[in-house]
Formats: C-alpha cells, sequence, structure tokens
C-alpha cells in the first residue's frame, strides 16, 4: 500500500480486482496503512473490519456484467479523521439509518450493522453504474502521529496527488452544495421561487457538477404537462428545446423520468430516443432525468448532461444534482402553497366585494306602489350569484316589475346584475312596452355578456294600474304565475331567448287583464329546491301554493311566508345550490 | 485449520482469519471431520486476530449442525479483538465461550 506525506494528511489508494481473497488482502493491507499512520490496535482493527466488510459486500453483490472491473477503496488519514471511500459496482442498496442485527442463528446479515458499528458516519452515494460507500471516523484524541516517512519516489508522489485532488475536490463539490444549499435559504427567506433565483440555482448546480448543460421543466399548469421553465447558462442551444411535452411522451426520457418516477440516463451505450426532445440541443452526451418530487407528488423533471467526450458522472456528482434537486422541488412546492393561499385570499377577497355589490343590487324594502302590495324574497345561496328583482314606479303612476337572475356566480355574476340594474334605470320611458325594453337591454348587454360567454334571463311586468292590464316579456325566464281569485293559476311564459345569446332578438309581451288575485314572479332557485332525497319542488307545487293562497285571499306577506315555509318545509335543511329570488304581487284596488 | 478429536468433542485450532476467503472452506472441513458420535465442536480462537461477518456466519452454521444433534459448540479462549466482535453482534450469547487460560 502506498502512503504519503502531504499537509493534508496521509492517503492512500488502491484498486482490486473483484473476489474475496482480493477483499481479504486488500483490509490486511490497511491495516497495515493504518498501523503505520499511528493508529492504535483497536482503530486498525476496528477500520479493518469495516473495510473487510464493505470490500466484501462490493464482490458478492457485483453485478454480473461488472466482475472484471476493480473495485477502488480510497483513504484518508488526518490528525482528527480518517475518511475511507469504497466504489462498487452492484446494483446499490439503501443505508438504512440503523442497521439492526439478524435473528441469532442467521448466518448473514451483520455487514451493515458492524459498518455502522465501526464507524462514526457511514453513507452510501448511489450513482450510474457504480455506488460509493464512504465511510468516516475520528481519530482517537490520545493519538500521536508518529514522523511520516519522506516521500519514496516522484511517480508515488504524483499517483497519492491525485488521489487527494480526486478525494478533495467529491469532498469540496459536496461542502459547496451544501453551503449554496444554505446561502440560497437565506436568500430566500420564505419569499416565492423567482426565474433569477431559478437561473442561479442553475448555474450553481451546473458548475458544482461541472455539466455543459440543464433543462429545467415544471408540471405547474397540468399534471399531465412538463413546461419548459429554464436551461442552463449556455443557453445558445438549448432555446431551440421545445416549451412542452407530454408527461406520457414516450420518446423522452423527461417523461419517462416524470412517469416512472426515478432517475433515467442515458449515454453512448443507451442513447436518447430519435424524437428525444433534449436531441435538440445537439449531441447531449451523457447524463440523467431526475424527477422533481415532494411527498409523491411531481413537480418536475431536472435534466442535466455532458456533451459528447465528457466523462461519466460519479456518485458523489449525482448525490449533489439529487440533493439539488430534493431541495429545489421543496421550494417550489412551498412556492406554490404561498400562491395558492394568496388565491384564496384573493377568491375570498372578490366573494366580499361581490356580496357588497350584490347588497346594494337588491332594494332594501320594495317601494310603495299606488295599485299593488308587493313583498320580496331573496336567499343566497353559500356563493353569490346575480339574482336581481326591482319595481320601478313610473312617471304615470304605475309600476314596472323586474326579476332577473345572470348565469354562473361571484363577481362577474353581480357586475351583470348591476350593469342590468343601471341600464333598467336608465330607460323608463320603456317601462310600458317591456318587449321593446328587453330588446334594448339585450343590444346593450350583448357585447360584455358575450364576451365573457355569459347570459341572462329577465322578466319584466309593467303593471298599468289605469287599465287593470298587466304586460309581461321574458328573455329566456321562467313563466309569472297569476292567480284570479276565481280561476286556476295562469302561467304567463311570453318572449324571447335570455340575453346575450344573440345579438339581436325580438321579444313578444303579452297582454292581460288583472283586477284582482295573486301573482307571482320568480328565479329557478325556487323550484329547483332540493329536499334530502334530491328531489325537486317543482313549478306544479308552487303553483298549488299559490292557489290556495288566492282561494283563502291571503296577504302579500302571508303568502311570501307559506313560500318561504314551503321552501323550508321541503328541504329539510339540504344547502341550497343556487340563489332564490321571488316576489309575491296583491292588487290592492280596482283602481 | 488443525482439527482433533477427543471424546464426543471435535476440537478445531491453528486459526489465523475467519473472513469471506475461507470460512467456507473451515466449515466444510469442521463438518468432514464430524463423526457421528460427536456432540461438541470447541473452536480454539487462541490465534484468531480477525473474524468478518462471514466468520460469524460459519459459526453460526457448525452451531446450528451441532443443535441438530443435540450437540453444541464452544468458543475457547477468544482473543480479545474477536471476543469483542462477538459482543457487539450478542453472539457471546449464543455461544458458550470458555476462557482456559
Amino acid at each position: 500500500m502506498a502512503s504519503i506525506p502531504t499537509h493534508f494528511g496521509q492517503t492512500c489508494t488502491q484498486e482490486l480486482p473483484c473476489d474475496v481473497v482480493a477483499a481479504s488482502e486488500l483490509s490486511r493491507g490497511a491495516r497495515e496503512f493504518f498501523a503505520q499512520a499511528g493508529f492504535t490496535a483497536t482503530e486498525s482493527d476496528a477500520w479493518e473490519l469495516a473495510l473487510a466488510e464493505a470490500a466484501n459486500n462490493a464482490v458478492k453483490h457485483c453485478r454480473p456484467d461488472a466482475r472484471h472491473l476493480a473495485i477502488r477503496v480510497d483513504l484518508l488519514v488526518t490528525p482528527e479523521w480518517t475518511e475511507a471511500r469504497v466504489t462498487d459496482h452492484t446494483p446499490g442498496f439503501t443505508m438504512p439509518e440503523k442497521a439492526e442485527l439478524p435473528p441469532p442463528d442467521s448466518e448473514s446479515g451483520r455487514g451493515l450493522f458492524l459498518i455502522q458499528n465501526l464507524t462514526d458516519e457511514a453513507h452510501y452515494l448511489r450513482g450510474r453504474g457504480e455506488n460509493c460507500l464512504v465511510l468516516r471516523k475520528q481519530r482517537s484524541p490520545t493519538q500521536e502521529p508518529p514522523a511520516l516517512p519522506p516521500p519514496s519516489a516522484t511517480d508515488e508522489l504524483r499517483e497519492a496527488q491525485r488521489t487527494l485532488d480526486l478525494m478533495t475536490e467529491e469532498l469540496a463539490s459536496s461542502y459547496e452544495s451544501l453551503s449554496a444549499i444554505f446561502r440560497f435559504c437565506a436568500e430566500l427567506q420564505g419569499s416565492v421561487v423567482s426565474d433569477e433565483f431559478i437561473h442561479r440555482w442553475l448555474d450553481q448546480l451546473l458548475t458544482l457538477t461541472e455539466s455543459d448543460w440543464l433543462v429545467l421543466r415544471l408540471c405547474d399548469r397540468s399534471p399531465q404537462q412538463l413546461r419548459l421553465v429554464a436551461t442552463s447558462a449556455q443557453a445558445g442551444r438549448c432555446e431551440v428545446v421545445c416549451r412542452e411535452i407530454a408527461a406520457t411522451a414516450a420518446d423522452s426520457i423527461e417523461a419517462q423520468a416524470a412517469s416512472q418516477r426515478r432517475d433515467v440516463w442515458f449515454d453512448a451505450s443507451s442513447p436518447l430516443a430519435p424524437k428525444d426532445p433534449l436531441r435538440q440541443l445537439g449531441e447531449p452526451g451523457c447524463g440523467f432525468a431526475r424527477p422533481l418530487c415532494v411527498n409523491d407528488t411531481l413537480l418536475g423533471v431536472l435534466s442535466i448532461g455532458r456533451r459528447d467526450g465528457g466523462r461519466a458522472f460519479n456518485a458523489g456528482e449525482v448525490s449533489v444534482v439529487q440533493t439539488f434537486g430534493d431541495f429545489f422541488g421543496l421550494q417550489i412546492r412551498s412556492t406554490q402553497m404561498q400562491e395558492e393561499q394568496f388565491r384564496s385570499r384573493l377568491n375570498l377577497r372578490d366573494l366580499e366585494i361581490a356580496a357588497n355589490l350584490q347588497r346594494t343590487l337588491l332594494p332594501e324594502q320594495l317601494p310603495s306602489v299606488p295599485c299593488l302590495t308587493l313583498a320580496g324574497f331573496y336567499r343566497s345561496a353559500r356563493e353569490i350569484g346575480g339574482d336581481y328583482y326591482e319595481a320601478l314606479p313610473t312617471a304615470d303612476g304605475n309600476v314596472l316589475l323586474v326579476m332577473a337572475d345572470v348565469m354562473g356566480k361571484g363577481l362577474p355574476a353581480a357586475l351583470f346584475a348591476f350593469m342590468f340594474r343601471s341600464l333598467v334605470r336608465a330607460r323608463p320611458e320603456l317601462a310600458s312596452r317591456p318587449g321593446e325594453f328587453l330588446a334594448w337591454l339585450n343590444e346593450h348587454l350583448f357585447p360584455e355578456l358575450d364576451r365573457a360567454e355569459m347570459f341572462l334571463t329577465a322578466q319584466l311586468a309593467y303593471f298599468d294600474c289605469q287599465r287593470g292590464e298587466i304586460r309581461v316579456a321574458g328573455a329566456g325566464h321562467l313563466p309569472m304565475l297569476v292567480a284570479r281569485s276565481t280561476s286556476e293559476v295562469q302561467e304567463i311564459a311570453a318572449g324571447g331567448p335570455p340575453l346575450g345569446i344573440f345579438a339581436a332578438a325580438s321579444f313578444p309581451e303579452e297582454r292581460f287583464l288583472w283586477t284582482g288575485g295573486r301573482a307571482l314572479m320568480f328565479t329557478d332557485g325556487l323550484i329547483e329546491a332540493r329536499n334530502p332525497g334530491g328531489e325537486l319542488l317543482g313549478l306544479d307545487t308552487v303553483r298549488a301554493a299559490l292557489a290556495e293562497a288566492a282561494r283563502g285571499d291571503e296577504s302579500c306577506d302571508t303568502i311570501r311566508h307559506r313560500l318561504a315555509r314551503l321552501l323550508q318545509e321541503f328541504e329539510q335543511g339540504t344547502p341550497p345550490a343556487d340563489d332564490t329570488a321571488f316576489v309575491v304581487i296583491t292588487r290592492t284596488s280596482a283602481n | 485449520m488443525k482439527t482433533q478429536s477427543q471424546a464426543k468433542t471435535l476440537t478445531l485450532s491453528d486459526i489465523t482469519e475467519l473472513n469471506a476467503a475461507n470460512s467456507a472452506t473451515l466449515r466444510d472441513e469442521a463438518r468432514a471431520a464430524l463423526q457421528k458420535d460427536l456432540t461438541t465442536i470447541d473452536v480454539n480462537l487462541s490465534q484468531t486476530r480477525f473474524v468478518d461477518s462471514s466468520g460469524l456466519g460459519m459459526l453460526i452454521a457448525l452451531h446450528k449442525t451441532m443443535v441438530g444433534r443435540g450437540g453444541s459448540v464452544r468458543i475457547l479462549n477468544p482473543t480479545p479483538s474477536v471476543q469483542q466482535i462477538l459482543e457487539l453482534t450478542r453472539l457471546h450469547r449464543v455461544f458458550e465461550i470458555v476462557k482456559t487460560t
């Protein structure tokens, strides 16, 4: 075994063929090396056994196709601590946090337990084709290192220096990646991940791993789509990578990594598919795609590589990419959660504004009008809707009753209801011609409704007190129910399409004499109320209730209470899906 | 490794190492020397400077063979480092450890 003093300490590298005899010789040789470096017998014994177990595992579990490859052992001794690295070609394993002893009669399964108990730290870095077991142990404090022997030969020195360079480089990259993570953590301080952060992050990773290119995709819009978010600093050629790939794309290793939730590698022996989007980078050489997941939720894919001729990634570099990727995934998730929170706060604010708007829409009290008594009812569903009603006395002593229902909920619905009300109030001279009024309203609301892909239904009823006549026109609205004291309930369903469907539409009106009785205007929330069994209240039930009220000559308020009770008893606590509005109308006198 | 039978005991001695490279061979040699009437194997580890997990496995294999015939394996005079490994892996509770010196 070679040994050489440097200002860092002593190093030793040995490559052994894949057999147990060579592994035994190696651990014996290591013991001599440690003894020469001034270790106590106990320390040397412990290292001999730990290395024997590590080397035996590397031999026993070596992949059949890799038996011709050497197993490498690097030793580094400083005055404070000792480190050993055993690079194997096994399929790899997951290092348990604390290896347990097997049952006492088991003939195997004690190797990892011994390794963990004989050293202070044991890490297993998994790479492609090779893995690295890193063991560390503090030096015994009473130990005085003996005078180190002088270098024996120049080539020995060069060999040892090379080994040391490799090891310190790997160590340095681990520490650098850790310190980079801490630095970025401090910078972020709970703020969201910005494009600038992502680019600096990727630049750092590119430098640490000596890679040529990086591609980051996130599935932030849909779990089925991987959207290009960033490419490496040497992005001249990366700009051509396609913007979006389906997570199911068969030709893409990025999609494979996403769907299989594992690292997918490529190199000269297993090249990228001819149509793999990463091929647009030129000759991608070798590398891998790593899925970014947090708690089984896929957030994106990070791909990294070296161009043709570049060396394969070693276990230490893979570990850096994995650590960076895991940390980055956590940052992305945390940003997403902050955004979701922000959005839900926005929605709450949106609802608050809509609720305020709606409160101003509905009259606190219906006005008293000459020949009618009115009683209105409004109940909002869980969200804000766009139901609206109003009674507008006209200059000629009559009254226009308006009932409307905007499709949808929330702020847009409330805004359209508001617009509708403003327009209705703008043209009082049209009140006596409800059909024409609706046509005019449609003409003025159509552009906005059409753009928003919304519509509204409405009903206008002009009560001519002098003539005892009602003129009704509807726009896709439910019929008005009219009960005369002595006859059945009539449905007045005249009208045209909802507002916002056609740029120009006509709205026929119906006129009829109404000298007494009860009438009801309402929105669909009334007849579409549901009971716990899911049944609808229905128009017939409402008609029957109105007929009964008319027969009993009930007052406006009594009828409102009757209908409200009917709703309550029918629903039995089932939460309403839609807003409910109705206005009960009774004729006060025949004038 | 030396093997010696006396009364109902087979003694194994002169073992420098019990490791992955030699434990299977030593186990087979011991079993080959195991006559029918023998009920105890004494493994003399006084010369043994190194035992790894494969060596421990070999001792357990012999122990199972002897338990199968109503006997046992005893460890004679293990060196301090080997004694330490037996204790670390709690196998000092499985084997009777006999110290004669």
